[in-house]
């Protein structure tokens, strides 16, 4: 014990002689890797700009929204998708892609955006969430992780950072699976 | 004085005109739905048989080949052709009955319910104010 005292002591005064080191670097964040805040023509809409870490998100947002349409595990969690929800005159690929398209940006350290919807505890509870037929299971959750990774493949996100956006989907496991 | 009382009811009668008019045209402004969006629209076609990796890079790129359709994604796994289009200026059934045409594989546009569609997305539903005020009315 006075073994572990002695130490602490002795690194708490080896902190005087770090003054004069600089501080360490600010890590990217991973939207500034996905090519931040750098302005770009937006293909989906000419004439418009769009940041270029958002366009590279909403890319995979779109192409996974294809492979979650065609999984048969995912896709009775996202039927709307294949409608049209005429009273707001949109389509459910559209809301979905602007609503996870949100959720990635601020989730990976965009500034310029936010995210409206529900948390992911109450968006995942079917008791508190109408439009949640069935809780998430394991299985679907993976599933939904598969088919970000092979949307940011199909649109050419380098691997490191596919593992990145893996990464921070995982974190949401346990309020998104509630069995 | 009947011709004052005549002029009267003229002025009243078209002053009440111009208030209805008026307030036919707000309502209708307020209330008129205003496309703001809904220019691509998922579709979704079940293949009934059996294919192998040669023939599933042909089944899509024959689906790609129908007008209106700007990207396709099929899960041969699952035999799920998933396919986008412009609902403002294509349907998904004509755009299931060209792809038949074409291809002439045993295969069946899905449509889901409503009571499934009801089930959809929980990410979709917002938070903002105005939405909170509308789920009480639900």
């Amino acid at each position: 014990m006075l073994a572990i005292a002695t130490a602490l002591t002795f690194s708490a005064c080896d902190d005087d002689d770090d003054d004069d080191e600089l501080p360490p670097a600010m890590e990217p964040t991973l939207y500034e890797k996905l090519g931040g805040t750098a302005m770009v023509e937006d293909p989906n809409n000419p004439g418009e700009l769009i940041e270029t870490g958002r366009l590279g998100l909403r890319s995979v947002v779109d192409s996974s929204i294809f492979v979650i349409a065609g999984d048969p595990v995912l896709s009775p969690y996202f039927e709307t998708l294949l409608m049209e929800l005429e009273n707001e005159n949109t389509t459910g690929f559209e809301q979905l892609s602007l609503s996870l398209t949100n959720f990635f940006s601020v989730a990976t350290g965009a500034e310029n955006f936010e995210y409206n919807g529900l948390n992911m505890v109450v968006a995942h509870d079917p008791a508190q969430n109408a439009r949640m037929s069935q809780p998430a299971t394991d299985e679907a959750f993976d599933a939904f992780i598969g088919a970000v990774g092979m949307g940011a493949e199909q649109n050419a996100v380098p691997e490191e950072l596919i593992g990145e956006v893996a990464a921070l989907i995982e974190t949401l496991r346990d309020p998104v699976v509630q069995e | 004085m009947k011709k004052t009382i005549k002029n009267l009811a003229f002025f009243t009668l078209a002053l009440a005109s111009v208030i209805a008019i008026s307030l036919a045209i707000h309502i209708y402004s307020v209330m008129e739905v205003k496309p703001t969006g809904g220019r691509t629209q998922l579709g979704r076609i079940d293949i009934r048989e059996n294919f192998d990796v040669s023939e599933s890079d042909r089944i899509k790129s024959d689906l790609k080949k129908v007008e209106g359709v700007s990207h396709a994604f099929l899960n041969a796994d699952s035999k799920r052709l998933i396919f986008s289009f412009n609902p403002r200026t294509h349907t998904s059934q004509k755009i299931f009955r060209a792809f038949s045409e074409r291809t002439r594989i045993d295969a069946k546009l899905y449509s889901p319910s409503s009571e499934v569609a009801a089930s959809g997305c929980p990410m979709n539903k917002d938070q903002g104010v105005i939405a909170q005020i509308s789920s009480l009315f639900d």
